[in-house]
């Protein structure tokens, strides 16, 4: 029992004796603002959407062919308070009596992005003026996997005047940009 | 690409010692005791990846001298002052065992630095009173490419 005592009796010297000091190493990291956008696709790059004719005398042309091979990915850091979207625009002349329209999926993926962020405002009609689609970004990355990382982007035709269709083939391009808000 | 992140934040080094402690300093030479990233050394260069690499100190970036004799330990903690994302990871780690009459345990192997206090070494055996210089490198890695 006396050991006991002893023993206790030093730690409890050890305690009183016990002193905390801090010193302080500061520590910092500039991290670069990062705004890349690419374009994925389980298939084609160069989507083609028919029109095809009606067999049928007095029917409309009302079957159009869509795509939905193409996804798109990004990667976004972004500075305190700040924040991106993405926008589409074609470069060309439509053809006639038709607009193309685009429809973006919900995300997709394994990546990560800033809680609340980069929303799909809406589908959109792509013309030569750039539209908002995904707007919000702050920090994100969405993977690099064709089909399964990003937002599936599927092209579609609908007829905007009947009257002014017109036979032929037109190539356009699409554009698409990630840029400050 | 004109917008920049500052992040900043201090390490605390927690020096406990169960005697009386004649002095502890932390220094890295003429810089001070600061470890700056200005640049990584690393960028995403694809879009949709995140960063995969980390940042590492210098083997030797930072001296911590004790001057105590026995049952003294470091520990290590965070406490954010500016900016800092929660996605940065910091780890730290004792790149030698120093200079002097001492046995000293653990902190070889990078250990998180988090807000709570986490003991870094310790020294427990030696009664001789002398001057001690240890030697320790921080990581910072980042996990996931999401800031505010």
């Amino acid at each position: 029992m006396r050991y006991v005592f002893t023993l206790s009796l030093i730690f409890n010297c050890f305690s009183s004796l016990a002193q905390t000091v801090q010193p302080i190493v500061n520590v910092s990291v500039t991290m670069p603002s990062v705004a890349l956008i690419d374009l994925l696709s389980t298939g084609s790059f160069n989507p083609n959407l028919k029109v095809v004719a009606p067999t049928e005398a007095g029917n409309a042309v009302n079957t159009f062919a869509s795509n939905s091979d193409n996804w798109l990915i990004f990667t976004s850091a972004v500075a305190a308070g700040a924040s991106r979207s993405i926008k589409g625009n074609i470069t060309g002349t439509l053809p006639g009596g038709l607009r193309l329209r685009l429809d973006i999926s919900p995300y997709v993926g394994s990546g990560a992005f800033t809680p609340g962020s980069c929303f799909v405002t809406s589908n959109v009609y792509l013309t030569t003026t750039p539209t908002s689609f995904i707007d919000t970004i702050k920090g994100a990355y969405t993977g690099i996997n064709a089909g399964s990382s990003g937002y599936k982007l599927k092209y579609s035709l609908e007829v905007q005047s009947y009257g002014n269709i017109r036979s032929g083939l037109t190539a356009i391009t699409v554009q698409y940009t990630i840029a400050d808000n | 690409m004109r917008a920049y992140l500052f992040i900043l934040f201090f390490l605390f080094l927690s020096v406990v010692c169960f005697s009386q402690t004649t002095s502890v300093a932390i220094t890295n030479g003429s810089m001070g005791a600061t470890w700056s990233i200005p640049t990584l050394s690393s960028t995403i260069t694809k879009a949709g990846k995140n960063y995969e690499h980390v940042e590492t100190s210098a083997l030797s970036h930072t001296y911590l001298k004790v001057t105590s004799i026995a049952f003294w330990n470091v520990s290590v903690q965070q406490t954010v002052s500016s900016n800092w994302d929660p996605s940065l990871k910091l780890f730290v780690r004792r790149s030698g065992d120093g200079t002097g009459l001492v046995t000293i345990s653990g902190g070889t192997a990078f250990l998180p630095v988090t807000s709570g206090n986490t003991l870094f070494f310790q020294d427990y055996l030696d009664w001789v009173l002398d001057v001690k210089i240890f030697r320790f490198s921080i990581k910072s890695r980042d996990y996931r490419f999401c800031f505010l």
